[in-house]
């Protein structure tokens, strides 16, 4: 479906891999080796359906806040693909450290995939004069994690890009993303993701490195 | 068409069949007056899982469905069953077992409420399919259609092949099998050949009417009627009998097949006598000579039996994944020691080897309920290790074999032994392929094994065996299997014999050699026997592996002197090689063992533990340091074992992610990092049960329990395990980790450690256990 070309940013995976700075060849060449593997193997997809706000309760402050001043909502549905969890499984099983790193490339490739679909959203409303917000997902602020089963019926996304959902709502293929865009007549911001409203705050690791984790 | 009718987008479907009948009705009856045979209920999502919440039972449902149907005077009304919505474990969480239930019991309304067939659709993954096959065949005998979605890439959002779905399927005994949705006719047809290409009963065809509209907000596609039904001609050529459209058709499409098909003759799916294996994602068809490793086997192997008494599965699965590396093409699985619960050992291994690996099994045990456990369980078509024989066996083992499509290996003896004789062997192997005759498996499903004796003792045994093998190849047309390696036996330098051994069998019609492919001459032997028949083209296969000399072992890389580089240089840079043979230079200087560990390595890793807490190395780098002081760890292992001693009993320590929650890279950086300072480690996995911890902790009088959970929503289920511990008088400690987690929340919850990474875990270890 979604033909797509991309890149990732190699900075960011050592980042979610934990570390800092370029100056450790072996590392950063892992981290090349798993950004590598994991274009060759992922199958990214996404999906996404603009509806009427009222399409699904929402409960929580923060994405009202989010979709805020907005008469419509468009619902997004990405993956990676199984291939990309069963290359995970594999190498956790020979090398802890390319797990690690094809667990990051792979948090960075959602990542991407989201802002190609992000992009294709602005622009297809941008033909109309329209405005839309960034994402806000699930399980961020005080939106729980319980609406992805709606959202993604919605979406059809089990049908159309092969993601499902487990009993206590975890998406699968494990390296999915689920989010909300706001559409507006009127230039809309959506609520910032972001340190501010992270239950991490007191304890992450990055902030204490004087980093952010990036969401 | 309901959507058309006014339902609204994104409500439950099947809730029709009770709030409005006559809407499904009308809609069955469009399409019963545009020329369909069958119509199938409107129970797509019907099941307990997708119904959760909807106020309303899988019993409600399906019998109005299946009655609405019958009201449109359908002449067959087929009972309409998708995916359970929530993936099978590996890849999701839902057991196979859990599944088959689910899908058993729509399968049980619609019988009951007199469905003439059962049309399991929309699948893509293929263990689920199977266990909606198998409900519907031990549920009722009603036929099963079984169709995939696939896509553009050729195969199922879940990596499965049509090939591979159409031996299986095949092999479970459906009715007819096919492809339907994802994709326009035109796009389907290269995948509908290929399935077509290793199918022999029926197909279906039920394509979506093109591709969606590139614009997402309306649901329309971009084939005409007229246009689909046209493309169903070159189905029609294939061998495709039944005929239907998903998405996007609506009765116009049928009534264009209708007009269409009608003037076309039908013609059956010829006989493809196809013999392969498959996983879910792995098609390996015996057409040629296919490999299967035996590593994976107790018998005459130390530290296997060990790894197997200690449920060491990482160990076994090693194993496996070696294998694979070098070149298997199936891996034989034989858990049977006496001891142990062979049947949930099997099960576990054949699990974990399927999540972590593609190749095909075999399943390799003497114990009919061991095999029929884990053909029930298996994703794919495995070959079963083996009937022989003798009648008990024929008995217990052919039917097993019939009901779940396996491939078979026939053994050539039988009550009286192996027949000294060729013309003996081929005696049994006949009689083995008749009575396998009776329960409908074919010649070329079963490989016949004429059994290698040790030429030392047997002097004319490889002799015999060779012209046995020649002979059941070419008068009883099944393939063949051998295991390779006991015709060496007791002699010098084996290897010479076994690779030569097998070079010779290949070329008298040895298909599948059972053999250890970690030896490079039994696969060189391989490769020069596919070169030299005509198997290898372009000789591309030979030339990739033996064009270039073999490097070295790349990563870890070699510290520019590895004779200079001592332990803790090798941790902190993370060489493991250096690493073993520092620790080797020590023991040749008479170091102790134990010595090695407790004044070498674990005082590199904590120097490089310090430098972490330090954040001057990051946990890439801690991870590496581990994995590298696993080198030395591994010699020192084998140092003990050498000299006859005991291993030292190390603590143990449960690691588990808790219920409901999947995420474990945290917890399986944990156990490695533990591993390499010495902790023997209980991995429980993920998603774990409070009373599978407390039973383990308790049952192994554990001192240290280490709980994961990664989202809010899961912590509740950690503060569930915490509670059942104390309430089971578990004495020990309690270490808590995760993303989400507070040292306050830890604290709240009755946790006895906040453990924020690997290393803190490591010293809430050494606090419990003292060092």
């Amino acid at each position: 479906m979604n033909n797509m070309e991309w890149t990732l940013d190699r900075s960011e995976v050592l980042r979610y891999m934990g570390y800092s700075g370029e100056t450790d060849a072996h590392i950063v060449q892992t981290a090349q080796d798993a950004m590598d593997r994991l274009t060759a193997i992922a199958q990214p997809r996404y999906h996404y359906v603009k509806l009427p706000l009222d399409a699904m309760t929402l409960p929580g402050e923060d994405i009202c806040r989010h979709l805020a001043d907005c008469d419509s909502m468009v619902l997004l549905c990405a993956t990676l693909g199984a291939a990309v969890d069963r290359e995970i499984r594999l190498a956790e099983r020979t090398s802890m450290l390319t797990a690690l790193a094809l667990d990051a490339a792979a948090g960075d490739g959602i990542e991407k995939v989201c802002d190609r679909a992000e992009a294709e959203i602005r622009a297809r409303e941008a033909e109309h004069g329209r405005f839309v917000t960034g994402r806000y997902s699930p399980g961020y602020g005080d939106l729980p994690l319980t609406v992805q089963r709606e959202l993604i019926r919605l979406c059809d996304a089990t049908r159309r890009i092969g993601l499902s959902l487990t009993q206590t709502n975890i998406l699968i293929p494990r390296k999915s993303v689920t989010a909300i865009l706001g559409v507006s007549d009127a230039p809309v911001e959506g609520k910032r993701r972001g340190c501010v409203s992270c239950r991490l705050r007191g304890t992450c690791p990055f902030r204490k490195r004087g980093i952010t984790c990036g969401s | 068409m309901l959507q058309r009718a006014g339902m609204q987008a994104g409500a439950l479907p099947e809730l029709l069949n009770l709030t409005d009948p006559a809407l499904i009705t009308d809609v069955h009856r469009q399409y019963v007056e545009a020329g369909s045979d069958m119509v199938i209920t409107c129970t797509f999502g019907a099941n307990e899982h997708k119904l959760a919440g909807s106020g309303h039972t899988v019993e409600e449902i399906i019998p109005a469905a299946v009655a609405n149907a019958r009201a449109s005077g359908a002449k067959f009304v087929g009972l309409d069953i998708g995916p359970i919505g929530e993936l099978l474990a590996p890849t999701g969480t839902l057991s196979f077992d859990d599944a088959y239930d689910i899908f058993a019991r729509q399968i049980r309304c619609g019988a009951a409420a007199g469905v003439d067939a059962v049309y399991i659709e929309t699948m893509s993954d293929l263990l689920e399919v199977k266990a909606a096959v198998l409900a519907a065949r031990e549920q009722c005998d009603l036929p099963v259609f079984a169709t995939l979605a696939f896509e553009s890439t050729g195969r199922t959002f879940l990596g499965v092949p049509p090939e591979a779905a159409a031996v299986t399927l095949e092999g479970l005994g459906a009715s007819a099998i096919g492809i339907n949705c994802s994709l326009g006719p035109e796009e389907i047809l290269p995948i509908a050949e290929r399935m077509c290409a290793c199918c022999s009963i029926p197909m279906v065809i039920k394509a979506n009417a093109g591709l969606p509209d590139a614009s997402s907000e309306t649901l329309s596609y971009d084939i005409s009627a007229g246009e689909f039904a046209e493309s169903y001609n070159k189905y029609l050529d294939l061998g495709f009998t039944i005929f239907g459209g998903c998405c996007g058709t609506d009765p116009d499409y049928i009534r264009e097949i209708c007009t269409r098909v009608s003037q076309r003759t039908f013609r059956l799916p010829e006989k493809k006598h196809i013999a392969a294996l498959c996983s879910g994602t792995r098609f390996v068809p015996a057409d040629g000579v296919r490999v299967i490793g035996e590593r994976i086997n107790p018998t005459g192997k130390k530290r296997f039996q060990a790894a197997l008494r200690a449920h060491d599965l990482d160990y076994i699965i090693d194993q496996g994944i070696q294998q694979a590396d070098a070149g298997a093409d199936i891996l034989d699985v034989n858990v049977g020691l006496p001891g142990i619960d062979e049947r949930e050992t099997m099960l576990e291994v054949t699990r974990e080897l399927q999540s972590v690996i593609d190749l095909p099994l075999q399943l390799d045990s003497n114990i009919p309920e061991v095999l029929e456990a884990s053909l029930r369980r298996y994703n794919g078509v495995p070959m079963i290790n083996s009937v022989n024989g003798e009648e008990q066996s024929l008995n217990a083992i052919l039917p097993l074999a019939a009901k779940y499509g396996a491939m078979l290996v026939g053994l050539t003896l039988d009550e009286n032994g192996i027949p000294d004789s060729v013309e003996g062997r081929v005696a049994i192997a006949r009689k083995i392929v008749s009575c396998a005759a009776e329960y409908g498996i074919p010649p070329y499903r079963i490989a016949i094994d004429c059994l290698t004796l040790t030429v030392s003792s047997e002097p004319a045994g490889a002799v015999q065996t060779l012209e046995a093998l020649r002979r059941v190849k070419q008068e009883l047309g099944v393939k063949t299997c051998l295991g390779v390696s006991n015709i060496s036996f007791g002699l010098p330098q084996r290897i010479k014999v076994n690779s030569h051994f097998l070079a010779l069998a290949m070329h008298d019609g040895l298909d599948f050699p059972i053999i250890n492919p970690n030896l490079s001459e039994m696969m060189q032997a391989v490769d020069v026997h596919n070169l030299l028949h005509l198997r290898d083209p372009g000789c591309v296969n030979y030339l990739d592996k033996y064009a270039v000399p073999v490097d070295a072992p790349s990563a870890p890389k070699s510290g520019a002197d590895s004779r200079q580089t001592d332990i803790p240089t090798a941790v902190l840079k993370g060489l493991g090689e250096d690493c073993a043979s520092a620790s080797r230079r020590l023991l040749e200087s008479g170091t102790a063992p134990l010595e090695i560990v407790s004044q070498h390595l674990i005082p590199a890793l904590d120097a490089v533990g310090d430098l972490f807490e330090q954040n001057k190395i990051f946990l890439p780098q801690l991870i590496r340091s581990a994995e590298a002081a696993s080198f030395g760890f591994d010699v020192v292992r084998d140092a003990i074992a050498k000299s006859g001693e005991s291993q030292p009993s190390s603590d143990a320590v449960i690691l588990a992610t808790v219920k409901g929650d999947i995420h474990d890279i945290g917890k399986n950086i944990v156990k490695v990092v533990m591993e390499n300072y010495g902790y023997r480690m209980i991995d429980l996995g993920r998603d774990v049960p409070p009373e599978r911890v407390v039973e383990v902790a308790m049952e192994q009088n554990i001192r240290l329990v280490g709980l994961s959970a990664l989202m809010t929503t899961t912590l509740g289920a950690m503060s569930d395990t915490i509670q059942a511990l104390k309430r089971a008088g578990y004495p020990g400690k309690i270490m808590v980790g995760g993303a989400v987690l507070t040292p306050e929340y830890a604290e709240s919850i009755g946790a006895d450690f906040y453990c924020r990474d690997a290393k803190a875990s490591v010293d809430a270890a050494r606090t419990v256990f003292g060092h």
